[in-house]
């Protein structure tokens, strides 16, 4: 690029001293030189902006490719800590691969997007299980399969990797990522909290009605001047909702994927007490009561519990918070989470498809999961790395989060998820505001025009008002 | 063989077109190419990743639109914002602007104050306003939680327990603490008038003394008059700017609660990056150039009757 540079600087700086003349001569009323000046200027100046606006197209499609192995991923700046190690490791064992990291600290779907539009996406990427279904269809994310059996970099998915995991993934039987890490959501609760309610800490395998319990004796008005001080829980979005969901034996969508499921006794018995913690028992803050957010209230130990999964736990070690892992309580649908991950998938378009495919199996490989499970940001993918995992940070139960994996539920995820995901949190948002019931947010949803559109939806006699 | 004359005229439209050149090429390029092309999208259905899933969709995005309950609450809250905001703005604006406009001490200062506000940016200001708009510990509340109860110390006992708007937490309050907050940039627009208003010759205000005018005439039949082209002008770019919001929603309330602030662009811009339907989204688009036309001809014909030119 430096040549480009130079040439630009060049022809502003001859447009520039053109232009002078050309000032110089309109005074000394040297009228052709002064039109020759400043029409070479124009030239020169017009000239050094296109050289400026379209070099980097240019050198992309017919100067020297750029001969490194782009990896791109987000996350935080502890998570771009990790990748700096994981990289690390792999140019020790693969030091002929150049390799260049990418780190894009917001809305990384939106700029993958533009990147795989102009065929400029990066060779190997991080991606989310939920995004993922909307991408494949376009044809950009290489199928897996082929490089899993590459002799001396064999990849056994279904032997070595957490099932839901592979499950998120793979579409009519092909993967179209290795997954690297994720994790399921259960209990996080702040024991200095529980210790000054007086209240025990929750046991293993507690049921719904223990945690209701529970609930209520840790929200307490401390100072006695009518407002309460501490909350027992803190009332999550609806993804981080359907731990309890599922408990309840409900679900949102059915196997097939094509049917709604969220209906029924279940949902209704789930969305109740969703709406319940709140406005019934008031052992989870309003939306007002909570203004400085989960986070910050669950620090100070205003709230004792909320929903989330490992990646809670760095910031929480990192704020030298006294906190532990509990399951979610089961429910009539017995034990229940959920779990999301996140794998490394290969651009299609990529030239460097074997440099890609040796990195990918680094990063999904035991020394590099290891490195993941040191940072306790989520449970690695590799069944062999949970030892690791469970053993780096002896503080909390973090074990709890590999147990949980054997019940988790495998989300239902389609390329309509973002739509899904807008439309249920705009209704449940009524409902978790005491502005309408359960039922009519089922109904509501269930006669949603959008979602009319992506699902079969329950019999239009099935979901009128009563 | 040309005449001298219009060959001379040649040259210089030549010479004009050419100066004129850097900014024709980027208006092409950067702005009519891409119009054009997203008019071509508007009538495909199209996931934006991969050219291989372009499907011919003729005016089925347009008709979708019509019958999309989504646009409708879009298009209500847009039209909401705009007729109180563009107004409300305008007044406050002008109001400063001749509150500056007085010879008094310290004028520079108070003019400096009232702009800066237009000068800090976007995110910075929205990031401000979100912790005056907290419902717990904001500056406002506080305010008026003071307010409550000087009221109850001076005996008006229910004060105590007013409830207290939870602006951008409750649907009834989240359009009208956009609205409160644009109001923070009116600055730009009072520059605008303090110039116009100093433009006003003196001459009309004597001859009005001597008539024996009061203050609110002397505004309504001199003053209105004369700054008319900068009243125009700030109500054009007004309603322009108020139809394309976007950033105050997008960062502070992502369109809730309950699709309160779902602004029209704020819903165009979900439907073409986070639903990948850019067909549909170039679709949206092209309704809201249409609307922001109309709005701004309808202007543009008002002012024959209310924009006084001087020259004219």
């Amino acid at each position: 690029m430096g040549g480009w540079m130079t040439t630009e600087l060049g022809l502003w700086l001859t447009a520039a001293a053109l232009a002078g003349l050309a000032a110089v001569a309109s005074r000394l009323d040297a009228h052709r030189l002064a039109s020759a000046s400043a029409w070479a200027s124009l030239a020169a100046f017009s000239l050094g902006s296109c050289v400026w606006l379209f070099a980097d197209t240019y050198h992309h499609y017919y100067g020297q490719k750029e001969n490194a192995l782009r990896i791109s991923y987000w996350g935080s700046y502890r998570e771009h800590e990790m990748w700096k190690e994981i990289v690390a490791a792999f140019r020790e064992r693969h030091p002929d691969i150049p390799l260049k990291r990418e780190y894009i600290t917001d809305r990384y779907e939106e700029k993958i997007q533009q990147l795989l539009l102009s065929n400029d996406a990066p060779d190997v990427m991080l991606f989310q299980d939920e995004p993922l279904p909307r991408f494949i269809t376009s044809d950009k994310f290489q199928p897996l399969n082929d490089f899993c059996r590459t002799q001396g970099l064999e990849t056994d998915l279904d032997r070595d990797y957490w099932d839901t995991a592979v499950q998120s993934f793979r579409q009519d039987g092909q993967a179209y990522g290795i997954p690297i890490w994720g994790g399921d959501c259960l209990l996080i609760y702040n024991r200095d909290a529980f210790r000054n309610a007086g209240v025990p800490e929750p046991p293993p395998q507690w049921t719904m009605d223990e945690f209701l319990t529970t609930c209520k004796h840790l929200t307490a008005d401390t100072d006695g001047d009518g407002r309460l001080d501490r909350f027992a829980f803190d009332i999550p979005g609806w993804v981080y909702w359907l731990p309890f969901h599922y408990a309840f034996g409900a679900e949102y969508l059915d196997p097939t994927r094509k049917r709604w499921a969220l209906w029924g006794p279940e949902a209704e018995a789930s969305f109740q007490l969703w709406q319940d913690l709140r406005y019934r028992f008031h052992v989870a803050p309003h939306r007002a009561e909570l203004t400085e957010g989960g986070n910050v209230a669950f620090l100070t130990g205003r709230v004792a519990m909320f929903v989330s999964g490992p990646w809670a736990m760095p910031p929480l070690n990192e704020a030298g918070v006294d906190f532990d892992i509990a399951d979610i309580p089961s429910g009539p649908g017995g034990h229940g989470t959920r779990v999301t991950w996140d794998a490394l998938v290969m651009f299609a378009g990529s030239t460097k498809k074997d440099w890609a495919w040796k990195f990918i199996h680094f990063a999904t490989s035991l020394p590099a999961q290891e490195i993941v499970a040191r940072y306790q940001r989520s449970v690695p993918a590799l069944k062999a790395a949970k030892d690791a995992f469970i053993h780096a940070n002896p503080k909390v139960q973090a074990k709890r989060f590999i147990d949980a994996l054997v019940y988790a539920r495998f989300q239902p995820i389609t390329e309509h998820w973002m739509l899904m995901s807008r439309e249920i949190g705009s209704e449940t948002d009524l409902m978790l505001d005491n502005r309408q019931t359960p039922a009519a947010t089922l109904r509501r949803l269930a006669r949603n025009p959008h979602l009319a559109k992506c699902f079969e939806m329950p019999r239009e006699d099935m979901t009128r008002d009563p | 063989m040309l005449h001298p004359n219009r060959k001379r005229h040649t040259r210089e439209n030549v010479t004009g077109y050419l100066f004129a050149s850097p900014w024709l090429i980027g208006f092409f390029a950067l702005t009519l190419g891409p119009m054009v092309l997203s008019l071509l999208f508007s009538l495909i259905q199209w996931d934006g990743i991969s050219v291989k899933t372009i499907r011919w969709a003729g005016f089925d995005n347009y008709s979708r639109a019509a019958g999309d309950p989504d646009v409708h609450t879009a298009l209500v809250n847009t039209a909401y914002y705009s007729f109180v905001s563009v107004p409300l703005s305008l007044a406050v604006a002008l109001g400063l602007a001749m509150l500056l406009n007085q010879r008094i001490r310290g004028l520079a200062i108070f003019r400096t104050i009232f702009y800066m506000p237009s000068v800090i940016g976007g995110v910075a200001t929205i990031m401000m306003w979100l912790w005056v708009f907290n419902p717990d510990y904001g500056l406002l509340n506080g305010a008026l939680r003071n307010g409550c109860n000087l009221l109850a110390a001076l005996g008006i006992d229910s004060a105590r327990t007013w409830e207290l708007p939870k602006w951008l937490m409750s649907d009834r309050w989240a359009m009208p603490s956009l609205i409160l907050m644009n109001l923070w940039g009116a600055g730009a627009s009072m520059l605008i008038f303090l110039a116009a208003l100093q433009n006003v010759p003196d001459s009309l205000y004597e001859a009005a003394d001597l008539d024996g005018a009061g203050r609110w005439r002397k505004f309504l039949h001199i003053t209105v008059p004369q700054i008319s082209p900068a009243i125009f002008f700030n109500l054009v770019m007004g309603i322009i700017g108020s139809f394309q919001v976007f950033t105050q929603s997008f960062l502070m309330t992502g369109g809730g609660p309950n699709k309160a602030t779902l602004f029209y662009v704020l819903y165009l811009y979900n439907k073409a990056f986070q639903d990948f339907e850019i067909g549909y989204a170039s679709a949206l688009a092209w309704i809201l150039f249409v609307i922001i036309m109309f709005f701004t001809l309808l202007v543009l014909r008002s002012s024959k009757l209310w924009v006084y030119y001087e020259g004219e």
